[in-house]
């Protein structure tokens, strides 16, 4: 993989217009290239690990610099990989329990429990599973817990089917082989704004096209908060007012923390006021 | 130091080694090779500003004057000269977070931006409705407008839109002694300080504003490439096209080397590889196991290599293309055919590959590093009359340690630029031993030592060798905006560097044109005659100024306002000044020269210009045109000079002046006569 990490490290910065996190914070050590030189300096000597361990972290694992990278770098496995190196493994991961028996499982991840309206809207009863980490996020990103998490997740939701409205999540009931659905296609519910395309989104028209990520997920946000709330900063001082729509709870309620008129996917469901 | 107050104005400050350590370089490959041979990188700055206005701008270097902290300005750091290398102690201003589109004028074709904009989302987003500045370096993805300005960038399509500094109209910038306006933003009682902000690399202030041209997005593309016997026939081909007005929006001449070895006339893309890059990655991936030998044999002995190359043939690649409405298109490829009639056509498949892939070769770079050897560009300028000179001797310096390849780019009129990419044995001393060579090359040869990669620290003592005794013009200008020295210290000059006042020549003598050089198109005139007289001197030998000011040249230039004029015209090349002490300060006529500041119109305010070189065209060579066309905008169509009621072209435009204008209300076709020789 170093060999790998290299060409990043010497590359000038070509995918640093796409970063998210480069873009919205600004900041120069938060590009891909950035990243990695670090990480090849610490590959290149014996002692020097203490930057490149926090410097992996500089980032949402989006993947938009693979999208556009010309030879084909595999940007976020090479920091998933150098994040499982140079950092202590996180204690073992436990699955949260799921509440009632119903065969299809609302996700509940964010602030906000949109089961029982969602319920009430379509007649159709839910079971839940309350989840404070994303369903093992920060186990995720990295090499040696990643398939543990998964298959924890798949054991606990076998043989039902789970409605998301978050796109971590998503991704890893999608790896646990779980069928998924979203609170839009449940609900047939959808708020007549301007989409904002957040990183794990379908494309399609948006409202900008320059920041597509708004630091809402993991690494980022669990170990530099402060940046991950410039990123969102970043997004409002864009926006200039616009009300949005984010097809992503999680990303929603980071924006609205920042003071941007989002409306999320829970936020569409009848009688959600109530 | 305290940082605190610096927070306490609003603006993002870090202090985090995390954050730091990114701003210790930039690109430019000594560090990288400093870094992969012996693990040493420059020293950390002290502290990061991210401002995201203009008055926390002022406030960041307010403070820095007040802790008597050195401030470097960082764009996104993509500079290949070590321009925005960290220093030690200082604060670097992070400007893109600056980075909005503030207004954009469609009437009057301007956009004005905040400084901090990265080149493709400028490009992006004005693409979106239409419109475009044109300026295109294939660092596009990793760079800042205020970058463009600071290091005075050219891009790809240069030749028709011109580089940053024919772009910009107006910046603002924060200096240690106050907000700073330029060009069409200057107040009415103050000095124009825009060519002098151009190229100053954040040695006098910060740029936080531009007011940048506007370019409609062309309706049509036309690419194709044309084989010629020789190098000479080529650049030949390129200067007549130049010459006629045609304006190509790409004219890219690759030498014998880069032709063959580059494989420009197949398909090349960034995993494949073209160019030096990509057939030394090539050549080493055909045996992973013995890649390392080769690619450090061939660079071990690049004599051979550089024989081998020039053995395969004199055969070049040209690269021709034109963009604009397409009627203006159409008509300006059939001017421009017989001028290409000794190029044999082989089609639009070389620059449509081109085009597709021209921001490549940047990913050619890494495997050159991981393989132990370096890769760096170089790129000179200098006027038609002595660019093979320019071309063998920099080639010449640079084979004795690199293999070597070039292609020529950002033609003008008068002149064009050379781009040298070169790789060889990856230890610093060879690097150094280098570009020792080739600046010393490129010098002797009465070339500019850069044409558009500004200076940076790289270039910095031989720029200062280029400005000579102008240096001068600098220093005081420097002492008014910087009194205490504290911005982007020895950029783009050393710190230490003195004029050079060891030249003495007498002022010249038989005016009021004292030479003229066809092959140039270029006079050397008597800035204080009387342009008339000065034109009928000129007459007689068959050429017209191709300005034709109301008053003495040196006067004119003294008011004129740059964004007066249009993208394509540069009234003033180089001059000859003489300080009141007699030292002489010359700035040779290379047509566009990223070495430093523009200094020539601050020089020919502060000492006594003895002589200018100014724009000709051959005499008695128009055609006129009724300038009644409600479709087309004559900075599209580009006559040679215009008036109210008349369009004037060249005779090399024949067809573009006959064809491309609607008919009049009447149905009647526009009026051609050639004008009558006076």
């Amino acid at each position: 993989m170093s060999a790998i990490a290299d060409t990043c490290a010497l590359c000038p910065r070509l995918c640093r217009h796409v970063c998210p996190v480069a873009v919205g914070t600004g900041l120069e050590s938060a590009t891909p290239t950035a990243i990695l030189t670090e990480v090849m300096i610490s590959n290149r000597s014996k002692g020097e690990h203490q930057l490149a361990a926090q410097a992996v972290d500089l980032c949402t694992r989006c993947g938009h610099c693979e999208d556009f990278c010309g030879v084909d770098q595999p940007v976020v496995a090479l920091l998933d990989d150098a994040r499982t190196r140079l950092q202590d493994s996180p204690p073992a991961w436990t699955p949260p329990r799921v509440q009632g028996h119903a065969p299809t499982v609302a996700i509940i991840c964010g602030a906000v429990d949109w089961s029982e309206a969602l319920s009430e809207h379509t007649g159709q009863e839910f079971a839940i599973l309350k989840t404070h980490d994303h369903l093992g996020e920060a186990h995720r990103i990295r090499t040696d817990t990643r398939d543990e998490v998964i298959a924890l997740l798949a054991r606990t939701l076998q043989g039902r089917t789970a409605i998301s409205s978050c796109a971590t999540c998503t991704e890893a009931l999608a790896a646990a082989d779980i069928t998924v659905e979203t609170i839009e296609a449940v609900s047939q519910q959808m708020p007549r704004l301007p989409t904002w395309r957040t990183c794990h989104c379908a494309p399609g028209p948006s409202v900008d096209t320059i920041v597509r990520c708004c630091g809402a997920r993991a690494p980022l946000t669990l170990q530099q908060p402060e940046l991950a709330r410039a990123m969102s900063a970043e997004i409002l001082r864009r926006l200039d007012g616009q009300a949005i729509y984010v097809p992503n709870t999680r990303c929603a309620e980071h924006l609205q923390d920042a003071g941007v008129q989002a409306v999320g996917p829970a936020d569409s469901i009848p009688n959600m006021e109530d | 130091m305290d940082l605190n107050a610096l927070r306490q104005s609003g603006i993002y400050v870090t202090d985090s080694t995390l954050h730091l350590s990114a701003y210790r370089r930039d690109l430019w490959p000594r560090d990288t090779l400093q870094l992969l041979t012996q693990g040493e990188r420059p020293d950390l700055p002290a502290a990061v500003a991210s401002p995201t206005s203009a008055e926390q701008v002022a406030a960041c270097i307010e403070w820095a004057v007040r802790e008597g902290v050195q401030v470097v300005p960082y764009g996104a750091g993509s500079g290949v000269c070590g321009g925005a290398r960290g220093r030690a102690g200082s604060l670097i201003i992070d400007l893109k977070r600056l980075n909005r589109i503030r207004h954009i004028d469609p009437n009057n074709r301007t956009v004005w931006i905040e400084a901090g904009i990265l080149g493709q989302h400028l490009e992006d987003q004005l693409a979106q409705i239409g419109w475009m500045t044109a300026h295109s370096p294939s660092s596009i993805a990793c760079s800042t407008a205020g970058g463009y300005i600071a290091a005075r960038s050219a891009g790809q399509f240069s030749s028709r839109y011109g580089v940053f500094d024919d772009m910009t109209l107006a910046a603002r910038a924060e200096t240690p002694t106050g907000r700073l306006h330029c060009g069409q933003w200057t107040p009415p009682d103050q000095e124009d300080l825009l060519p002098i902000l151009t190229g100053s690399e954040g040695g006098l202030g910060v740029v936080t504003d531009l007011l940048v041209r506007l370019q409609p997005q062309p309706e049509t593309r036309w690419l194709r490439g044309f084989a010629f016997e020789s190098t000479e026939a080529a650049l030949d081909a390129m200067r007549a096209l130049m010459q006629a007005n045609l304006w190509p929006s790409v004219l890219r001449l690759y030498d014998p080397v880069d032709t063959k070895i580059g494989g420009k006339t197949k398909a090349s893309d960034a995993k494949s590889g073209g160019g030096i890059f990509g057939w030394l990655k090539a050549t080493a991936s055909k045996n992973p196991a013995l890649q390392k030998h080769l690619l450090s044999l061939p660079l071990a002995m690049p004599g051979l290599l550089n024989r081998i190359g020039r053995s395969l043939g004199n055969e070049v690649l040209l690269i021709v293309g034109f963009e604009g409405p397409l009627a203006v298109v159409n008509s300006t490829i059939q001017d421009a055919a017989p001028l290409l009639q000794h190029g044999r056509d082989l089609g639009p498949e070389p620059g449509e590959q081109w085009f597709a892939h021209r921001h490549d070769v940047s990913y050619k770079l890494a495997p050159v590093f991981i393989a132990g050897a370096f890769a760096d560009t170089m790129e000179v300028a200098a006027t038609w009359d002595r660019l093979g000179d320019l071309y063998e001797s920099v080639r010449g310096a640079l084979s004795k340690h690199t293999a070597v390849m070039a292609h020529f780019s950002h033609a003008y009129r008068e002149g064009c630029s050379i781009y040298f990419s070169f790789a060889g044995r990856g230890t610093l001393k060879n690097y150094d031993a280098t570009w020792r060579c080739a600046l010393q090359a490129a010098r002797d040869a009465g070339g500019t030592v850069t044409h558009h990669h500004g200076v940076g620290v790289l270039k910095a003592a031989a720029a200062a060798k280029e400005a000579g005794a102008a240096l001068r013009v600098w220093t005081e200008i420097k002492r008014e905006l910087d009194p205490d020295g504290l911005m982007n210290p020895g950029r783009p000059f050393p710190e230490d560097a003195q004029p050079d006042n060891s030249c003495t020549l007498p002022a010249p003598t038989g005016g009021p044109v004292f030479d003229l050089n066809g092959t140039n198109l270029l006079a050397r005139i008597d800035p204080e005659a009387d342009p008339m007289v000065i034109q009928s001197a000129l007459h007689e030998q068959g050429y017209s100024l191709r300005y034709l000011p109301d008053r003495p040249y040196g006067a004119w230039i003294d008011k004129l306002e740059r964004g007066s004029m249009e993208v394509w015209q540069s009234p003033l090349f180089g001059l000859q000044a003489r300080f009141d002490d007699g030292a002489v300060a010359r700035i040779f006529p290379a047509p566009r020269s990223a070495a430093g500041p523009d200094l020539r119109w601050s020089l020919n305010r502060r000492a006594k210009t003895e002589w200018m070189d100014v724009p000709i065209r051959p005499h008695g060579d128009e055609i006129t045109v009724s300038a009644h066309h409600p479709n087309l905008d004559q900075r599209d169509v580009r006559p040679v000079w215009r008036t109210e009621e008349i369009w004037g072209f060249s005779k090399g435009q024949r067809t573009l002046a006959e064809n491309c204008f609607l008919p009049s209300d009447d149905g009647s076709p526009p009026s051609i006569k050639p004008l009558v020789k006076t």
